[in-house]
Order: C-alpha cells, then sequence, then structure tokens
C-alpha cells in the first residue's frame, strides 16, 4: 500500500520546484535504467524472435516434427501402410516418406557438393505448413516427375542456372557386398526456393520422391516424416504413441531429439548473452544508489526540518525507497519503449547503418585516392550467410513483464541503504551544520 | 497546570579529554499559556535547554516533562509523534524546505504526520491568510524576503496546533522593521492561539511581553 505522504515527499525530492520535471542527477539515473534496459530487451527479442525463426524453420522444413525410420528396407506397399497407420492418430497433421542423400551437382559454369533430399510430388498440399518457410525465388515449385529437381538459391548462383536449365548429378548407390556404385543422371530445374535460413538450404536441392529412392534405395536414406497439429504439445508422448501403433522394426524420433545440440547452444548463447546484458543493469542500478545518496545529501536540510517538526524516520526511509522505484519504474518504461522500437524497426536500422557507413567510406576513399578506388566492397553488419535473411522479432511478454519487475525492484533495492541512512540523520546535528 | 517540569536537568559536552557543563542542575516549572523569555550571553545554553526540551538534543542527567511526556524516556518514534503533537519549533533561520512553497512549508508538517492533505492544506491556507501573506502561498522561499520566510516559519509551528512554541532566537536574522513585525505576529498568534511560549532571545525589551522571564548564566537559572 503506497504511503500518500511519503509518496508526495519523493515526487516533490525529484522534481523539485519544477514540480513536473526530474532534476539532472535523477534524470541521469532515469536515462541510465532505460539505457540499460534497450540492449537487454532488444538482445532477447531478436535471440528469442532467431531461434524460434530458426528452430521452425528446421522443425517445418529440417528434421519434421517426428522421422519414423525402419530397421529393414521398407517397398511402398509397406510405407503406405505405414502412412495410413499414423495418419489415425489423434493430433497427427501430415505424414509423408522423405529420402535424402549426397552428391555433386554439375553446370557448365560449376559445379558443388549437394544434399538431396526427395519429397512427394504434392508436397505443398500434404505439408501446408512448409509453404510458409518455403520461398520461390523462381520459377515454381514443381516436383512432378522424375527429373524434376528444386534448387536452392545458394547452389543457382553456384551453378549459374536458371530454371529450364539441365544439370548433371553424381551420386553414389551402395550395392550389398560390392564397392559403392557412381550414378550420374540429369534434372531439369524447375524451381529455384529460398528457405531464409542459409544454414538450412545452402547446399539443397529437392527431387522428386521416386528419383531419390532410385538413387538412394538403403534404408539409413528413407523415413517416414510427420507433422503434428502441435509439435509443442507432450511432444515425448506423441513419439511413444507413434512408436507403440507401428510396433517392433521402427525407430521414433522427434523434432527435439533431432535437434536439441543446435537449441541449446542457441539457448546457451542467449543465456550469456542475456548475462551480460543483466550486468549492465545491474551497474546502472548502482547509479541510481548514488543518483538517491546524491539526492539525500542535498535535501539533508530539509529532511532534518521535517524530522524536527515530528516526521517520522520511516516516513522519510519510505520516500527515498519511492524515489528509487520512480526512478526505476521511469527508466524501466522508457527502456522498454525504446528497446521494442528498436527491435520492431532493427532490419531497418541495420540497413540504415549498413548504407551510412558504406556511403562514408566511399567519401573516405575518394579524399585519400580520388582517381582509384582502394576497395569496393561494401560492408555487411550482419551477414544473412550465417543468419536468417530478415531477423525476426519475438515479443515474449512474460519476459519483457519479468525483467520490468525485476529492473523495477532492483532500483527500489539500490536506493535501499540510502533511504536507512536518510531515516537514521539526526535532525540536531544537520540543523547545526547548516 | 504545568505544561513543562524541568528537575536538576545536567547537560554536559565532551571535547576531547575535557568535559565542558554547559547547564548544571537546572529545575523549574511552567505553566500552560505562559510567555516565557530566556535570554543570557552568547554560548550560556539557551538553545541548548531548547532543544533538550523538544527532544531534539540528548540531557546529561534529570528529567524533562512536557505535556506529561517524560521527553527523554520516550522511545525515536514517540519522540517524532510528542514533537508533532506538543511542540512548535522556530529557529533563527527559517530553516523552510527551498524546493517547497510557502503552502507546502506550512502543510507538510501536518500532511506528513498522517493529517489528510485536503485538511492540511486547508489549515495551511488558514494560517497564511491570517498574517497576511495569501499572495505568497505559491512563492517558494527564495522568493520570498528575509521577513516573509520567518512569518511563513512561525506559522508553520502553528500547523499542528502544539500546546508549545519554543522559539529560539527568530528575530536574530532578521532587520529592526522585520524584526517587529515577526514579534509582534508570535506574540499575537500565540495569545489567540492560547499557546506556551518559550522564547530565547537577546532583545531585552522583549522581556517586558512575557509573563516570565529567565536568564542563564553559568549554566544556571536565575528569574528576573
Amino acid at each position: 500500500m503506497i504511503n500518500s505522504s511519503s509518496f508526495y515527499l519523493a515526487m516533490r525530492f525529484l522534481t523539485g520546484k519544477k514540480k513536473f520535471l526530474f532534476n539532472k542527477n535523477i534524470l541521469g539515473a532515469v536515462l541510465g535504467i532505460g539505457l540499460s534496459l534497450i540492449p537487454l530487451i532488444v538482445v532477447l527479442e531478436i535471440s528469442s524472435g532467431m531461434i524460434e525463426g530458426i528452430t521452425k524453420r528446421y522443425m517445418e522444413i529440417g528434421s519434421y516434427h517426428l522421422q519414423v525410420k525402419s530397421y529393414n528396407n521398407i517397398d511402398k506397399i509397406i510405407e503406405k501402410s505405414i502412412v495410413e497407420k499414423i495418419n489415425t492418430i489423434y493430433g497427427v497433421k501430415s505424414v509423408f516418406p522423405v529420402t535424402t542423400g549426397i552428391g555433386l551437382a554439375y553446370s557448365e559454369n560449376g559445379r558443388t557438393g549437394i544434399s538431396f533430399k526427395a519429397l512427394p510430388e504434392n508436397y505443398f498440399s500434404i505439408d501446408t505448413s512448409a509453404k510458409q518457410y518455403i520461398k520461390i525465388e523462381n520459377g515454381e515449385f514443381k516436383l512432378d516427375t522424375r527429373d524434376s529437381a528444386m534448387l536452392s538459391f545458394e547452389v543457382s548462383r553456384i551453378l549459374d542456372v536458371i530454371p529450364g536449365d539441365r544439370i548433371k548429378i553424381l551420386t553414389a548407390k551402395q550395392v550389398p557386398g560390392r564397392r559403392p556404385v557412381l550414378k550420374p543422371s540429369y534434372l531439369t530445374v524447375r524451381g529455384i526456393f529460398s528457405t531464409g535460413y542459409y544454414e538450412l538450404d545452402a547446399l539443397s536441392i529437392y527431387i522428386n520422391i521416386d528419383k531419390g529412392k532410385s538413387l538412394f534405395s538403403d534404408k539409413g536414406s528413407n523415413f517416414i516424416a510427420v507433422k503434428l497439429d502441435d509439435p509443442f504439445d507432450n511432444i515425448e508422448g506423441k513419439t511413444k504413441e507413434v512408436r507403440e501403433r507401428l510396433g517392433t522394426g521402427f525407430i521414433v524420433y522427434n523434432w527435439y531429439d533431432l535437434e536439441r545440440t543446435m537449441i541449446d547452444s542457441f539457448n546457451t548463447t542467449k543465456s550469456i548473452l542475456l548475462f551480460i546484458m543483466i550486468i549492465i543493469v545491474l551497474v546502472a542500478a548502482m547509479n541510481i544508489s548514488s543518483a538517491v545518496v546524491m539526492l539525500v545529501l542535498e535535501q539533508e536540510e530539509s529532511i532534518a526540518m521535517l524530522m524536527s517538526t515530528g516526521v517520522l524516520s520511516s516516513v522519510i526511509t519510505r520516500a527515498f525507497i519511492y524515489v528509487g522505484f520512480i526512478i526505476g519504474l521511469f527508466g524501466t518504461i522508457s527502456g522498454l519503449l525504446l528497446g521494442m522500437a528498436i527491435s520492431v524497426n532493427i532490419n531497418i536500422i541495420i540497413n540504415l547503418l549498413e548504407s551510412f557507413i558504406n556511403w562514408g567510406y566511399i567519401i573516405l576513399q575518394y579524399i585519400i585516392s580520388p582517381f582509384y578506388l582502394l576497395n569496393d566492397k561494401n560492408l555487411i553488419i550482419v551477414d544473412t550467410s550465417y543468419y536468417l535473411e530478415q531477423i525476426p522479432i519475438k515479443l515474449d511478454l512474460y519476459s519483457i513483464l519479468f525483467i520490468s519487475i525485476s529492473t523495477i525492484l532492483l532500483s527500489v533495492g539500490a536506493a535501499f541503504i540510502p533511504a536507512m541512512r536518510a531515516g537514521k540523520l539526526k535532525p540536531m546535528e544537520i540543523l547545526r551544520k547548516h | 497546570m504545568s505544561n513543562i517540569i524541568v528537575e536538576k536537568l545536567y547537560k554536559s559536552f565532551t571535547s576531547g579529554n575535557e568535559e565542558l557543563s554547559i547547564l548544571s542542575d537546572l529545575s523549574f516549572e511552567i505553566e500552560t499559556n505562559t510567555k516565557v523569555i530566556l535570554t543570557g550571553n552568547s554560548g550560556s545554553g539557551k538553545s541548548t535547554l531548547l532543544n533538550l526540551i523538544s527532544g531534539m538534543d540528548n540531557i546529561t542527567s534529570g528529567k524533562i516533562i512536557v505535556d506529561n511526556h517524560n521527553v527523554h524516556s520516550l522511545d525515536e518514534n514517540s519522540l517524532s509523534l510528542f514533537r508533532s503533537q506538543s511542540i512548535g519549533l522556530i529557529f533563527q533561520f527559517h530553516y523552510l524546505l527551498k524546493d517547497f512553497t510557502a503552502l507546502e512549508n506550512v502543510m507538510m508538517p501536518a500532511f506528513m504526520t498522517g493529517v489528510n492533505k485536503l485538511d492540511a492544506v486547508n489549515r495551511a491556507k488558514d494560517l497564511i491568510r491570517e498574517i497576511g501573506l495569501e499572495n505568497r502561498m505559491n512563492h517558494f522561499p527564495s522568493q520570498l524576503s528575509g521577513g516573509e520566510r520567518q512569518r511563513i516559519a512561525v506559522v508553520r509551528s502553528l500547523i499542528n496546533d502544539p500546546g508549545i512554541i519554543l522559539a529560539d532566537e527568530p528575530t536574530g536574522n532578521l532587520d529592526e522593521l522585520n524584526s517587529k513585525k515577526v514579534e509582534e505576529l508570535l506574540f499575537e498568534l500565540v495569545t489567540n492561539h492560547g499557546k506556551t511560549l518559550f522564547l530565547v532571545t537577546h532583545d531585552m525589551d522583549l522581556t517586558k511581553r512575557g509573563d516570565i522571564h529567565l536568564k542563564l548564566e553559568n549554566g544556571k537559572l536565575s528569574s528576573l
């Protein structure tokens, strides 16, 4: 319960004669908290957004929600019955076969190692959620013929091909008891895609499932992909249910099993970054302590006078605790607003920064060397080769609420010791001094 | 009925290894609604006596009873409560809160000790009107003259309606004209509001206006 007299005193100490404006020291402390919160909020929102963006991409078009692998080679009839069995499980959205493998790709203009993923020709209609993570850069998404191929943007760039072009691929086929046999084949580029995350699609080629099975027939290359209505809801339970439905001879992995290392690595990085940012907030909170100490010193005479008229020391202490609270509150609000504004506009800000720096660099080069450009490479602040093409933002309201409450409590804590000292001032000693 | 009872009061300060006696074996009683004028040379202990009566300073030995409160046996909170209810203090320097308006300065002691803000404001406005400074209510101390500041300090001492006003050379920092004005105001207010006044002064003319004139000399009190 807020004590109105202490709160009034706190507000008047904070604002002084201006009544509606904080004095300079206080404004500095408010700004300190606000500014220290900005990186924390930005890091939190961006890292959460990026982790979510990357994880979802991996879940939706990388590992899928569940992968069912057989201990034995399975033919099309068994595969169909497995798909039907899994489809009857409550909460399963779609089930489809996938084949993976590696090989080499050649064109007239280049060659590269590639990672194949063979998908059903009606992949987009079976797995509707995949569509939002696969952007067609050129051509169309079609795997309707055995020689159809969808190339990632990076592969198309290396091979320098466009839809309609033919490429040659070289794959190795394992024949039991013999050496692997190298098999050349030709594919027609039907489209060029991007997942928005370089690591996921850099060297990827999507091909027709029948073609995939003919290229990579060993059991390790084939699995059944399962998509669930909610991959976050009791994933372990759902994994067990699928395993039980299929019986022996199958192994079921879920997305968390498959991507655990990556997710844990992201979360560890995020935690370390947040820890560093929290230290900045702690330092800013110490600034509150010194601002309150200064305020106590400035108002020493007033405190002594009030105490001489019978004001309880607890009223004075509470007033300075409110001072910490008000500084924390205003600092938190300003930090949150600025942090969120920066986060939401981070892509624009980075682009602007890149432009400014590059323009500055060009001007500097013209000054140093007017007739010969020393370096024509542009500076890139965030290389999309390693991150998502557009930095995603996730407004994590619970974390923001937690940070806000913690910062305000920290501010109150920082004000506590000077507030206690203010309450213990001896009015007679102060009045004698003044 | 006695308002202030002082019994065998001793006060000394320690300076290095030396003990400096300020007040020695003081005993006296002051009735309610009495105006006491205390004179004495500088350093004779006049201000110290006032501070001991208000509980702002600690006694060495003896007893001070004010409004039936044994002042120096009270705990910190009770002492604050006693000061807010029974004592109004006026100092030589006005000690107004520099960032607060005249109105706020007067109302704060009441508002801070539990009086509803609106009541405290109304009470403060009435007192400020009584001294004719209603047009200065929203001025800060720096915008008031020395005399006006001290008049505000005088009415501030009355805001909680205490029984006793302890005034420590309230005109000591003022010119003659303002001194007269503040003295007039003080005596008028104390009489109108029915208070006990304990006034420390060097002004011998004021002794004529008091009911009792006490003089402090070498730590001893004499009644004149």
